[in-house]
């Protein structure tokens, strides 16, 4: 036996008999989670990686050291300045969500590193605290810098703190899966659901883009994270493998849950990035082949092994996926002053690019975009709000994301009157998720409920500084509609 | 009296809140659904306002329609996307 695991144990699996308190009152249900198990039935709970705490430190430090190496080396001004600014818009979205709610990712795992069922469940978690950490650290560190040059980078610390609709989205979310979970539904929501099965498009997909756009800091950065995220992760499944066991249709249930949580945020953060803020010479994969390939295949035979059945709501997941986020790039980039970031027009290439990669869909898409390039031409360029909506916008009771699923023939918003109130949801999965568990969302106020109880304005300018958006800040068209191929005359 | 609709305009990406009057005719609401799609989808032809999937008498008000607060009507273009 190698010297290494004859004390590995003792530094990271090592549990003990209460004799103060006892079990239950030591792990409540409530926080500890559901099914409540004695100790003894968690005794054989292990994860791949058994890291002990010297060698966390070690690994880390070596990876420190090289990214703030690639830093130092090309995380100045002038060197973001060479990029594509399309590509700015997709690190400023990544920046922005990342930070903070890796942040509540702390706390997560914290708690998990107290109420785990498993002294390893403990140590690796409290590892996963220390991860996560570091991902806040890291966007935080690497984005300072570029804020006097651009005002709009300020919003990846800023995004959190404020009201924004991207914000309170992302807050609804990341607030029940990180915070408001007890350890067995964030272990299995967020390391096994989350982590293991969509963060790989993160890290392997946008990894590959940022190398082919030359945006070496982020490449380095998505790498350095997603070592720290592949060993974490693995807290799920030996999670997931107990539920399983004892009580599989909370199993079931949870995964079901949140992987159509899942979904939902990565086509709005990864599928709006991949599919249009990504220069077409830097893709190799349309979001669609990428979530196939990373996500429908690989998380498929997770699920296999461990005897579950796949996510209930697949089939709607499957016909999203070629669907909803074009429906939200085009509705987000008609409301683009309602975000941080900038966005682009596709171009004929673009277009013909996502005709080939989308043959199904993306004619219900091309007549919108024809639109928008009849406004840009008919304003000229510099006339921003010709292309831009006033109305305000529709959100999801669940998602808190705007009303944007279905297709443009039929979108397939879902209303339930209830005696205090009138609910809308994006889709049925949404309406089923908030209608098995009322009490967690009923009170939420998204953002037409503040519009209509008075607390935020109607008005669309005064809407955005109610987000924390300032003329300096919002965003905008990239070029503001200066594209050679808008000074081409129409065909008649 | 204001009256919040969730709007849906056929070919359009995305759902609105427009904020109508009681007293408002269902042609003029139509107009304004219209318009507030606008940058995304050219409603052309004769214009529809659909309430729980029926259409509505373009002369009737809102309140005539029995259109309430908070309910959904969908805009619906006789030609094409609209």
């Amino acid at each position: 036996m190698p010297l290494r695991d004859e004390w590995c144990d003792l530094a990271r699996k090592l549990d003990w008999s209460f004799s103060y308190a006892d079990e239950r009152q030591v792990f409540p249900e409530v926080l500890s989670g559901t099914p409540w198990l004695p100790a003894r039935e968690w005794r054989d709970w292990d994860e791949p990686f058994r890291s002990t705490y010297a060698e966390y430190v070690a690994t880390q430090h070596k990876k420190e050291v090289g990214f703030q190496a690639v830093a130092e080396a090309v995380g100045r001004v002038e060197d973001f300045a060479k990029l594509d600014p399309a590509w700015l818009s997709v690190v400023k979205l990544h920046m922005a969500t990342l930070p903070l709610a890796e942040f509540a990712a702390v706390i997560g795992n914290l708690r998990a590193a107290r109420f785990g069922r498993d002294s390893a469940w403990r140590m690796t978690s409290l590892l996963g605290a220390l991860d996560e950490l570091r991902h806040t650290q890291l966007p935080l560190r690497a984005m300072h810098d570029l804020v006097r040059w651009d005002e709009q980078f300020e919003w990846t610390h800023r995004l959190f703190h404020s009201d924004d609709w991207i914000a309170v989205a992302a807050r609804h979310m990341v607030d029940e899966l990180l915070l408001g979970t007890d350890v067995i539904e964030f272990a299995i929501g967020t390391h096994f659901v989350f982590e293991t099965g969509f963060t790989n498009l993160q890290f392997i997909g946008l990894t590959s883009m940022a190398k082919q756009v030359g945006d070496r800091l982020f490449e380095r950065m998505l790498q350095s994270i997603q070592t720290d995220e592949a060993r974490h992760a693995q807290i799920g499944h030996p999670v997931l493998k107990k539920l399983v066991a004892r009580d599989p249709e909370r199993a079931q249930r949870l995964v079901d849950k949140w992987f159509w949580r899942s979904f939902r945020f990565f086509a709005v953060v990864t599928g709006v990035a991949m599919d249009y803020l990504t220069p077409l010479s830097a893709r190799r994969a349309s979001f669609k082949e990428f979530v196939e390939e990373w996500v429908v295949d690989q998380f498929q035979s997770s699920l296999d092994e461990l005897g579950l059945q796949r996510p209930k709501y697949w089939n709607e997941f499957l016909e999203a996926l070629p669907v909803y986020h074009h429906m939200l790039y085009a509705s987000a980039y008609t409301y683009r002053a309602t975000t941080w970031f900038d966005f682009v027009l596709p171009g004929p290439q673009e277009q013909a690019w996502l005709a080939e990669k989308y043959p199904s869909t993306w004619p219900q898409f091309a007549p919108v975009w024809q639109n928008i390039e009849a406004r840009w031409r008919e304003a000229g360029p510099g006339v921003e709000w010709f292309t831009h909506g006033t109305t305000p916008v529709s959100f999801c009771n669940l998602c808190q994301l705007v009303l944007c699923a279905g297709t443009p023939q039929q979108n397939s918003a879902v209303f339930v009157t209830k005696p205090e109130r009138t609910y809308v949801f994006c889709s049925e999965p949404c309406r089923e998720l908030f209608e098995a568990e009322p009490e967690r969302y009923a009170k939420h106020l998204g953002v037409v409920e503040r519009i209509l109880g008075g607390q935020a304005p109607a008005n669309l300018l005064e809407l955005l500084r109610y987000f924390g958006l300032r003329e300096q800040s919002w965003g905008r068209d990239v070029v503001e509609g200066s594209y050679p191929f808008l000074s081409v005359k129409e065909p008649t | 009296m204001g009256v919040p609709l969730y709007v849906f305009v056929r070919g359009d990406t995305l759902g609105l809140v427009v904020l109508a009057r009681e007293d408002e005719d269902i042609d003029a609401l139509a107009q304004r659904l219209s318009r507030a799609a606008a940058p995304r989808v050219k409603v052309t032809g004769r214009l529809t306002v659909l309430h729980r999937g029926k259409p509505l008498r373009g002369h009737l008000s809102l309140s005539e329609a029995g259109v309430r607060p908070l309910d959904r009507v969908d805009l619906v273009g006789e030609d094409g996307d609209g």
